[in-house]
């Protein structure tokens, strides 16, 4: 096919697509999409509930809770008798002072969204469970979460210097006011898995007592240091990768670290299942067996790939099966094509297989499986799967 | 965009957005919901062929934005990357709408605001009926690539390929199409 005559039809076919696609959308209320979207973290489960009601049973859903806020706030606001922690959604306004100086952007490598296992912590109202600090891509600005509504203290990072950090508060938060200053020391461990900060001082007690903690890194996010924990799994782990500019992707019982810049990745499934049949799209799951061997059967009586091994060993003390596969080239049915190879048991995906690098570790009746990107081979590929800890224990030392 | 919008955000480029989104800024994130939804819904249709389930993965994916906004290395892509969000919502609500019935893309002729060009090889109807054929994930393709302007090296992260599979699939989905549409 003539390259002339194929970019001529791509710039038809993009002409017509755009065409195409130019349907009429029915208007809708951003800020009531946006204060729906940004509530989605607390909802967790109940988020996929409430999208798969339809329109009219939401709009009466929101009406009825809309009243039954504006009847409660009535009925609380009358009986409150002295102030208290803030207790309401942050200021949508988020006005930034404009005579206050510009922010110093943290340094990169605790860019990051951090984690810390904590119990409750007087007068912030957040129950047991993990608290997380966000520092933002740019450095500029942190928050926490998961404590009191309202509580997040987000703050703006006013000057850096040395293993200090200097934060002063956007907005009223935990019952501090906007403006806040406080002062910081930061140290982290030498793989920089781990953060401890130290209040040197802070106008915002409240604030001192919710950062003041030794915080784990979270791999869920962008990182440019590659130890830290992944805690969207159940139960969640930790691993130390090359430090890279990492990005995250996660599905159900999926996650993807990869650093677009050099291609290297970790892709990590819960309960590996497979397709039926791997040449179809239509994805047909093939029976789920628990066990890293019933995964390795899977592959074996697949006639799409030809398991070249599968080597018992530990890892983290589970145990575990290097699984080496490769394409099926002679008598291949669907020579090729794409080939739908696996997907997590509770996720409606569907991933490609080839020639891969498979590790799968049994943990109770689940199995996890872990695979570097590009294949190389296990004497490259051990010293970062031997730092895997499953389950990520909060106070161990990393790995 | 509202003006009540312009007036409250300081910073309204998509990095001042984001940052303010970030630090829980609702009306930063409706500015950004207000800048976007109507393209990300039309990316949707592209692989949905149906407008209330495009609306419907728009509206699947705005939780997922959020809770992914931290992850935007690009701030002046930010339209690509909810562009791939969208995309990637609906092809999951087509594959849980799949367990229940075939989704099938319409093939009625598609109203336009602008007339066709009659000297196009590629009509709608025609359009419409080699989409109809096509997997999602092939629309995905589509849709990313022409209609949300994706270029190569954010379609294989947003699609979940590689390179080299990324430019065997396009290739031959361009040589599909091109023999359906030049021969209709």
């Amino acid at each position: 096919m003539h390259d002339l005559d194929m970019t001529q039809f791509e710039e038809r076919l993009e002409s017509r697509l755009r065409l195409y696609a130019g349907i009429e959308v029915r208007p809708g209320s951003p800020r009531l999409i946006a204060r729906e979207a940004m509530a989605s973290r607390r909802r967790s489960g109940l988020a996929m509930a409430w999208v798969s009601l339809r329109p009219p049973v939401r709009l009466a859903l929101v009406f009825a809770l809309l009243g039954s806020l504006l009847v409660g706030g009535l009925l609380i606001g009358s009986r409150l008798l002295r102030p208290i922690l803030t207790v309401t959604q942050p200021s949508p306004s988020f006005d930034v002072p404009s005579n206050a100086p510009l922010g110093g952007p943290a340094g990169e490598d605790i860019r990051s969204r951090w984690l810390a296992n904590v119990g409750t912590i007087p007068g912030l109202g957040n129950g047991s469970g993990p608290v997380t600090l966000t520092i933002d891509p740019t450095g500029s600005v942190l928050a926490l979460a998961n404590l009191d509504p309202g509580a997040s203290f987000t703050s703006r990072t006013s000057s850096v210097a040395g293993d200090e950090l200097r934060i002063e508060l956007v907005s009223d938060s935990g019952g501090c006011r906007a403006g806040a200053e406080g002062v910081y020391g930061l140290v982290q461990s030498t793989d920089g898995s781990r953060l401890t900060i130290t209040a040197v001082s802070d106008a915002c007690p409240t604030r001192s007592v919710a950062l003041s903690r030794t915080w784990d890194r979270t791999l869920v996010g962008p990182t440019t240091v590659g130890a830290g924990i992944v805690d969207t799994f159940d139960p969640p782990f930790a691993i130390r990768l090359p430090d890279a500019r990492y990005e995250a992707r996660t599905l159900d019982d999926f996650i993807e670290i990869a650093d677009p810049g050099s291609g290297f990745s970790l892709i990590v499934f819960k309960n590996p299942q497979g397709f039926a049949d791997s040449c179809s799209t239509d994805e047909v799951r093939y029976p789920y067996t628990p066990g890293a061997g019933a995964f390795v059967d899977y592959y074996r009586q697949n006639d799409a790939f030809t398991v070249i091994e599968a080597t018992p060993l530990q890892i983290d003390r589970h145990d575990a099966i290097h699984l080496v596969t490769k394409i099926r080239v002679e008598g291949a049915r669907c020579p090729g094509a794409d080939l739908y190879a696996v997907t997590p048991r509770n996720c409606n995906c569907h991933f490609y297989g080839g020639d891969d690098s498979i590790y799968l570790i049994d943990l109770g009746a689940d199995t996890f499986f872990f695979q570097l990107s590009p294949t190389t081979d296990s004497a490259a590929e051990m010293p970062i799967i031997n730092t895997i800890r499953i389950p990520y224990v909060p106070g161990e030392p990393s790995p | 965009m509202s003006a009540a919008f312009a007036t409250a955000v300081r910073d309204e480029s998509p990095a001042g957005l984001i940052r303010a989104a970030l630090a829980g800024d609702e009306i930063a994130f409706a500015t950004i919901v207000d800048r976007h939804r109507v393209a990300m819904t039309r990316v949707a249709y592209v692989v949905s062929g149906d407008a209330d389930l495009a609306e419907e993965s728009v509206q699947a994916a705005w939780p997922v934005v959020w809770q992914r906004l931290g992850s935007v290395r690009e701030p002046e892509r930010l339209g690509a990357w909810l562009a791939s969000v969208a995309v990637n919502e609906a092809r999951q609500l087509i594959r849980r709408r799949r367990r229940r019935s075939i989704v099938e893309i319409a093939v009625a002729t598609h109203e336009s605001a602008t007339a066709p060009d009659p000297a196009s090889s590629v009509g709608d109807i025609d359009l419409a009926r080699a989409m109809a054929g096509l997997d999602p994930e092939d629309r995905a393709l589509l849709a990313l690539r022409y209609v949300a302007g994706l270029n190569s090296t954010e379609l294989g992260p947003a699609l979940g390929m590689s390179a080299s599979g990324l430019r065997r699939r396009l290739a031959r989905l361009l040589a599909r199409l091109r023999t359906e549409l030049d021969h209709a």
